[in-house]
């Protein structure tokens, strides 16, 4: 062996060495803690060592000691596995209003719940504490489905409600939690960035009641123009694929000053969700307020808000909302037919209900939702 | 040594929530209390006002309102001006002619009633007007903002759902009470028991100030307690779900006017400076 064998044998059982190291972790270091861990319901083995999770279009290839984007899935001894199962990290008590689901059995109190991590770094995301941090770093409950459900219903909670983060990322806990709402009477509701495959989603609206999906532009700027495949596209197969599934939909659009609130823009996501979701899908313009990337850009005017609810009413939305400007008229429900008040919002607190076996209790006419 | 300087923290949270009631009195005031009072209404107005979202068209209404309650304001404050003036001329006259005789003349007493008498008329005047303006102002108004004015809080830092409401799709954020509730429930027993004591003791004090009815005062006292108690014998979940509804129970609300909607108008709707505040934010809504 002269000196250049010798060298290129060292570099080889370095590299060897480094390498073993990263594909076998203790398994402290690749799962968290003991609780919370499940194996994931969507992915694919692509050989002994390396898995490809089919949850959302980054499909990423991952090995053992690698970590995924949503910082909630990771490989051991060639199965992939999330860590957040039944672990939320945000639990509260809150009114259906507040996903916003307007049309949804108005004035339900659910039990809210979000776990660490997302697929998505959008840069006005107000959760960011929580969406862009793993189950390790914040202080994460222990809530089993069977256990979500019995406090839901201790509280007086009508549904659970999978919102703050992004449920798409915690989706093993979602339908079972969901299976668990349905047995015991409740409802489930899932508050979405839409980035999501098709197959695990169509799943999901199995066992999920009424979806509230966040629409926040058509082009992937929008989303932080992150390196992430086709999010418009996927956002809006997601909506396209709920609307077919016959589970109720809202949609939701933040409305970012020099980002989003281009006249243009709205009107050209208004005509998109009537072409594609039909006129009576309930569409909320949901007010910025500074957060996370966003931090220098001031709150949107709520003569913006304004401006995209009419915008959003002569493409022929029916029912176009204002969000985030508590007490704004625009958070109320007027008939579509006969534009009498059917249902009196402030803040997200019902004060008025004049819709009667889902119709308008002065005209007579099918009110589109949930209502029961 | 960690206790005890968990029990110092959460002590100084308590007082600096409670905050301090006790003012060192002002020698040489350059304003007087009812400046400072003026203040105070016109900032508690002007976040009734960005509460409202009220459009152009709306301040608009209710400046040609605001407009004519100055009017009338100004004519009043003119008259006290010259009615005071003339009563103190009077009673000057009483106080001379008592040092010397045991009664006074009727024309004295006639022209010291008189100006009595012309004021009450224009107050009841100008408290009738009040209502037929109040009316006008509320009429502006839709559904929504007639709630929010029944449901204001008067507040010279903008509260919480007007600068910056609790968001859709926005978990919730841990306030200060229940931050403090959270680190209470760390406490061992004995250590709790003095940091309840302290903290009872200020809450008697802050209701003092903004609980008139006795009972209702010691009800208040009694529902922080109970709230402190209850959060100690939580679950680890149970605390997370229920911190916000313990941390209202420990915070004593102001009791609010009887006939709040028309009380709040009168105070706040019917500010005579209202139509000077208006044309400001007319003015910066064109911008």
């Amino acid at each position: 062996m002269d000196r250049r064998d010798f060298l290129k044998n060292a570099a080889i059982l370095g590299a060897g060495c480094m390498a073993a190291a990263a594909v076998e972790p203790t398994a402290a270091e690749a799962l968290p803690t003991a609780s919370g861990i499940k194996e994931a319901s969507f992915y694919k083995k692509i050989d002994s060592r390396t898995v490809q999770c089919k949850l959302c279009p980054l499909e990423e290839k991952l090995t053992a000691g690698s970590k995924s984007v949503c910082r909630v899935r990771s490989v051991q001894n060639g199965k992939l596995y999330v860590s957040n199962y039944g672990k939320p990290c945000a639990m509260h008590l809150d009114p259906v209003e507040k996903n916003p689901l307007y049309h949804f059995n108005p004035g339900m109190k659910s039990l809210a719940l979000a776990t660490a991590g997302c697929n998505l770094a959008c840069p006005a995301c107000q959760n960011w504490e929580m969406s862009q941090k793993s189950v390790n770093e914040i202080k994460s409950y222990d809530l089993s489905p069977s256990k979500a459900v019995s406090y839901a219903k201790k509280n007086e909670c009508g549904a659970l409600s999978f919102t703050f983060t992004e449920p798409a990322i915690f989706i093993e806990y979602c339908i079972d939690a969901s299976k668990a709402a349905k047995e015991s009477g409740l409802k489930s509701c899932v508050v979405s960035g839409g980035y999501i495959n098709t197959q695990p989603l169509t799943v999901l609206t199995r066992y999920v009641d009424a979806f509230c999906v966040s629409l926040k532009g058509l082009s992937d700027e929008q989303y932080g123009g992150s390196p992430r495949p086709s999010v418009v596209e996927t956002v809006k197969n997601t909506l396209k694929t709920i609307r077919q599934s016959g589970k109720w939909l809202e949609v939701a659009c933040l409305i970012i000053p020099g980002k989003s609130d281009d006249e243009k823009t709205i009107s050209e996501i208004a005509k998109w969700i009537k072409d594609n979701l039909g006129e009576f899908t309930p569409v909320h313009f949901s007010r910025f307020y500074p957060s996370f990337m966003l931090r220098n850009i001031p709150q949107t005017p709520v003569g913006v808000l304004e401006q995209a609810q009419k915008l959003a009413k002569k493409a022929g939305i029916k029912y176009a909302y204002i969000g985030n400007v508590p007490g704004h008229i625009g958070n109320n429900t007027y008939c579509h037919s006969c534009n009498k008040l059917l249902i009196q919002r402030v803040g997200f607190r019902v004060l008025k209900n004049n819709i009667n076996n889902g119709k308008c209790q002065f005209c007579g006419v099918k009110i589109p939702g949930v209502w029961s | 040594m960690k206790t005890r300087f968990m029990l110092t923290a959460i002590i100084a949270l308590m007082l600096g929530f409670m905050g301090s009631f006790t003012m060192p009195a002002d020698s040489a005031a350059k304003y007087t209390d009812n400046e400072i009072k003026t203040m105070v209404r016109d900032i508690q107005t002007l976040n009734l006002l960005n509460s409202l979202n009220l459009t152009k068209d709306q301040m608009q209404q209710m400046l040609s309102v605001a407009k004519e309650v100055k009017k009338t304001d100004d004519e009043l404050k003119n008259l006290y001006d010259r009615k005071y003036n003339e009563m103190h001329g009077v009673l000057q006259e009483m106080r001379t002619e008592l040092m010397s005789k045991t009664d006074l003349s009727d024309s004295l007493k006639k022209r010291y009633h008189d100006a009595e008498n012309e004021i009450k008329v224009k107050q009841v005047e100008y408290t009738d007007k009040q209502k037929e303006w109040g009316k006008k102002m509320q009429s502006v108004l839709n559904e929504n903002q007639k709630v929010m004015l029944k449901e204001y809080q008067p507040c010279l830092v903008p509260v919480k759902n007007i600068a910056n409401p609790e968001r859709i799709g926005q978990a919730g954020n841990n306030e200060r009470i229940a931050k403090m509730l959270g680190k209470i429930r760390k406490l061992p027993d004995d250590k709790y028991a003095q940091a309840k004591q302290m903290f009872l003791e200020k809450t008697k004090e802050r209701v003092k100030m903004m609980i008139p009815d006795d009972a209702e005062r010691e009800k208040a006292v009694k529902n922080a307690e109970a709230a402190m108690d209850k959060a100690r014998k939580m679950s680890d979940e149970e605390f997370e779900l229920k911190k916000d509804e313990l941390a209202g129970g420990i915070l004593p609300k102001k009791a609010k006017p009887a006939d709040v909607e028309n009380n709040f108008t009168k105070q706040f709707l019917l500010n005579p400076n209202l139509a000077s505040i208006l044309e400001a934010k007319i003015k910066s809504s064109g911008k």
